[in-house]
């Protein structure tokens, strides 16, 4: 469709009527009353016979003036059509957010309405290639770029609005890559438009193609600068405000001598109070689920508990629970409101496996603190050296790398290479590597830490010759913490997967017995000895989080599929649309991006994990709007994906004054004799141009 | 033109007229007995001639004093006294109230200068009405502001109109034909019917001014007063140009009717006319005098 740039320009088009209205006041025939018309009769058959002319005797000159003075319109209003063949790019951010899914008094979502905004929005395009980037907390690309409206309805079909957060921008910069500087973008959400994007709205786009530019050629950065500077973003917001009621959050701790503690956070997102009922159901023993590989993650949930809290308006409640779901996948859900998504949450148990934990010091002292840090942890147990998977030692006998239940980590305390050297205290500043695990909260500050002399150059007396040819071969010491140059702690990864520690100390002389830093370490060392065996950890995450399989096999896959209500019955491995994430040295990582309960399937063993939206921003539909901001056919636009016809309109309006000229000169025969000769003043006279033509 | 106008156009030719007499004829006109001499004998004291006496003349006519010179019987012959008459044609054709011009002013405001000139003349007067047929017009003896009609809706040929006459114009009198001419009629059939009989005549045209000289320009449907007829004409200086050239055709003619005929034609624009009621142009034309 032609589009016009300078369409104000078509009030010239007045002069159309105008030059009609004058034609036609100047050749119509005026009434003259006369004593006798025997006197003209001479003169009237001069002019024709006396035949009576038509009012529409002369109309050539007329409509090529008229014609002239419309092409001039035309070509002043610059007009442009479609270049042939143009296919117009168009990348659609899509929000993700699970806020899309709210409805309306009607029953209608946002996300309905977003899709027949794109629609009305493709529809106005001749052709085009279109591509889909859902904006959660990470953007992802749905699919390839389609140019038909059933295949965009296809894609749309995986645009599920389940994230907890939308980010926008970084959906906004990706499409900008991906889509080039040329393309037109369309942001589809039920968030107003920022107010720092609406101030500049281009520059997300322009930093996108900027980075394009510096990649071409510098001629062509020349010419593609224009179409850098494009406003191509359209933001079209479909929310509608309503009030909602929400759970914005929900952690399980784990108690195995209280049981689990549940603390969840009600918002009353709205401006009037309002009271929540709160509903508590658990589901299946992770036992019956282990066991029975149909089993769904939330079995047959089995409501136990009901309360309801009053919510003020506006404000935010927390509410700890202590329900009666040890082992079982803990449900909780207030009623029905405008946004389903977070009406309810699902909290998995963890899982309740004590790390069994080995103890062989010849120094008591140090035993018996490493005993007691152990055991205040509450997720170990001592048991004997041959069935741990994590000893503490200072004997220089190697330890197997693998006992009966798996892979047996150990940490060995080193007195030096003389004990009857003596000792280097350092009492600081200690070199703390924070990204070890064994550092997380580790604080060394005040203490005495002695150690004896040449013990870190010792040679690793525990490794063997078969050790070495086969899986355990040394990757390098990495040091956790040192003093300058003497490392005091080092962690040594091997092949196998499992982990050496040598912790260089003489603890009569340090001060570590006497720190808090030392039950630190120890439960460190366990929870991080825990996140390796295999299983899946956390259990209860948010969209975006990773989580961690560990897998009893080094090599293979892992499958996590969504369970949907009513699909549970069905083995995992049976299920369509799981998603297949390959296990190497028995890790996986996996980044949920939907709410909702996921059976994840690794090594042969069954595992379930809850991922949980809540968010107070997407919850708060207050704030939702409909709006639009930005237009597509700016004038950049115009210019480069559109043919100007100016140019033609112009010629072909000087072709028509050229004939128009050779009209008048081939019927006044002459210049200034357009009139028959009639005299002065008389070429002008518009009839006489067409008379001739007319009769 | 209403009858504002209309009397209005009257008061203004009489009051025109009154300076003016109308001309004595050359040819000696006849009429009733009045003061001015006629052409043939009567008792005025005006001599004439002698002849020899005749059984049954008048005894008292015989020149005694001429019996005793010549012992012959001797008739003194005296001039007769006569009462000159008027008649006067007014061509009552739509033409001559054309719209937008002064010809229907101008002519009753002429018909009544000329039949004051002949009141200041002694002369008697009738006014015909050459319509479909010419015929006196009711009251047109006495004062003008007693005629009655005529209107100008005739569509009929001032030739017919000649030879239909209701009333026989005066022999020997004084004819006055007041028209604009514009009529394709023969002209020597008109002005030989007028001549006849009459001691003078005289033949005033009256054209409106867009008559003599068109001003108008452009495309025109042009109406013929007449007949109503539609001719749709560009006027330019051709088409005016070929106008005049018929206008002075006709007028040739008419004049050329009149030489022949012995009479006088004289040409009067209307609006010019209307303009001071000025009989100038007739005097010149000896029609009328000062008094």
């Amino acid at each position: 469709m032609p589009v016009l740039g300078l369409p104000l320009l078509l009030v010239g088009l007045a002069a159309l009527p105008m030059v009609a209205g004058i034609y036609w006041l100047r050749t119509r025939f005026r009434r003259q009353e006369v004593s006798t018309l025997f006197l003209w009769r001479s003169a009237i058959d001069a002019q024709g016979g006396g035949r009576k002319k038509n009012r529409m005797q002369t109309p050539l000159a007329l409509l090529l003036e008229l014609l002239a003075i419309l092409l001039l319109v035309l070509a002043a209003t610059a007009p442009r059509v479609l270049r042939g063949g143009h296919t117009a790019v168009v990348t659609v951010v899509l929000d993700d957010s699970y806020s899309m899914t709210a409805t309306d008094g009607a029953g209608n979502d946002a996300r309905q309405r977003a899709i027949d905004v794109l629609r009305r929005e493709l529809d106005t395009l001749r052709r085009f290639r279109v591509r889909l980037v859902a904006a959660g907390g990470e953007p992802r690309v749905l699919g390839e770029p389609v140019t038909d409206w059933p295949e965009v309805q296809a894609l749309l079909d995986d645009w599920e609005c389940a994230s907890a957060t939308a980010d926008l921008g970084a959906a906004v910069a990706l499409a900008t890559e991906i889509g080039g500087p040329r393309q037109r973008l369309l942001v589809l959400s039920d968030h107003p438009m920022p107010a720092a994007v609406r101030a500049t709205p281009n520059a997300v786009v322009r930093q996108g193609a900027a980075e394009e530019d510096a990649e071409a050629e510098p001629v062509a950065r020349d010419e593609e600068r224009p179409a850098a500077e494009w406003g191509r973003l359209r933001w079209v917001s479909v929310g509608r405000p309503s009030a909602n009621l929400a759970i914005i959050n929900a952690v399980r701790s784990p108690d195995a001598a209280q049981g689990d503690k549940v603390l969840i956070e009600l918002a009353n997102l709205s401006e009037t109070p309002a009271s929540a009922t709160l509903t508590l159901s658990r589901g299946a023993p992770q036992a019956a689920y282990a066991s029975d590989e149909t089993a769904s993650p939330l079995g047959e949930p089995e409501a136990f508990s009901r309360s309801t809290v009053p919510l003020p308006a506006g404000e935010t409640k927390r509410v700890w629970l202590r329900p009666e779901a040890a082992g079982r996948p803990l449900i909780i859900a207030i009623g029905d409101d405008a946004l389903a998504a977070d009406n309810h949450v699902v909290l998995m148990p963890a899982a309740a496996r004590p790390l069994p934990v080995a103890v062989e010091l010849g120094d008591a002292a140090l035993a018996r603190a490493i005993t007691q840090a152990v055991e205040a942890s509450g997720r170990a147990k001592l048991t004997s050296p041959s069935g741990a998977l994590l000893k503490f030692t200072d004997s220089l006998d190697p330890v197997p790398s693998h006992a009966g239940s798996g892979p047996v980590w150990s940490v060995r305390f080193d007195r030096g290479a003389n004990p009857a050297a003596e000792s280097q205290a350092y009492l600081g500043p200690f070199v703390i590597d924070f990204d070890h695990p064994l550092a997380e909260g580790l604080s060394l500050a005040g203490l005495v830490w002695a150690v004896g002399p040449e013990a870190g150059e010792a040679p690793d007396s525990e490794q063997t010759p078969a050790d070495t040819a086969t899986h355990a071969v040394e990757l390098g010491g990495r040091p956790v913490v040192s003093a300058g140059n003497v490392v005091l702690l080092r962690d040594d990864a091997r092949r196998d997967g499992t982990h050496r520690l040598t912790w260089r100390l003489r603890p009569e002389e340090s001060t570590w017995l006497q720190s808090a830093a030392l039950p630190i370490v120890v439960w460190n060392l366990i929870d991080w000895r825990q996140s390796e065996r295999p299983g899946v950890s956390p259990v209860n995450v948010r969209p975006g989080v990773p989580v961690s399989i560990v897998s009893n096999q080094p090599r293979g896959e892992a499958r996590v599929v969504r369970i949907e209500s009513g699909q549970d019955s069905a083995p995992v491995a049976d299920l369509d649309g799981a998603e297949v994430l390959p296990i190497d040295d028995r890790r996986a990582t996996w980044v949920a991006d939907r709410a909702g309960a996921y059976a994840v399937v690794a090594g042969g063993r069954r595992h379930r994990v809850a991922v949980n939206a809540g968010s107070a921003g997407e919850s708060d539909l207050r704030g939702a709007t409909e709006d639009e901001f930005g237009v597509w056919d700016d004038q950049a636009a115009v210019v480069n994906e559109y043919h100007g016809l100016a140019w033609v309109l112009g010629l072909l309006a000087l072709g028509v004054l050229g004939l128009h000229a050779a009209l008048l000169y081939r019927q006044g025969g002459g210049p200034g004799q357009a009139s028959g000769g009639a005299g002065p003043g008389r070429a002008d006279f518009p009839g006489a141009d067409a008379r001739g033509v007319a009769t | 033109m209403d009858e504002r106008e209309r009397r209005a156009a009257l008061e203004a030719g009489r009051r025109a007229g009154l300076p003016y007499a109308l001309s004595r004829p050359q040819q000696t006109p006849a009429g009733l007995m009045g003061e001015q001499l006629g052409s043939g004998v009567g008792n005025s004291i005006e001599f004439m001639d002698y002849r020899e006496y005749a059984p049954g003349d008048d005894l008292r006519r015989i020149d005694w004093s001429a019996y005793a010179r010549s012992d012959r019987l001797i008739i003194k012959l005296n001039r007769e006294e006569v009462t000159p008459h008027l008649d006067l044609l007014i061509d009552t054709s739509r033409s001559m109230d054309l719209t937008g011009t002064a010809k229907g002013r101008a002519t009753w405001g002429l018909a009544v200068a000329l039949a004051t000139a002949a009141d200041n003349a002694r002369m008697t007067r009738r006014v015909y009405a050459a319509g479909r047929r010419l015929e006196p017009i009711p009251g047109g003896e006495g004062d003008p502001s007693g005629w009655h009609g005529p209107n100008f809706d005739a569509a009929w040929s001032l030739t017919d109109a000649l030879h239909e006459v209701a009333v026989p114009m005066r022999r020997r009198g004084v004819r006055v034909l007041v028209s604009d001419l514009l009529c394709p009629d023969d002209p020597w059939s008109i002005v030989s019917r007028l001549a006849e009989d009459a001691s003078a005549a005289c033949v005033v045209q009256l054209l409106a001014r867009d008559d003599a000289d068109p001003a108008w320009n452009g495309d025109l449907r042009l109406i013929d007063s007449e007949d109503g007829q539609l001719r749709e004409i560009r006027l330019d200086a051709s088409a005016v140009s070929r106008y005049h050239e018929q206008l002075d055709r006709l007028r040739d003619q008419w004049r050329g009717a009149c030489v022949r005929a012995g009479v006088r034609m004289v040409e009067v624009i209307a609006e010019e006319l209307a303009a001071d009621w000025d009989l100038a142009a007739l005097a010149r034309a000896e029609v009328v005098r000062l008094v």
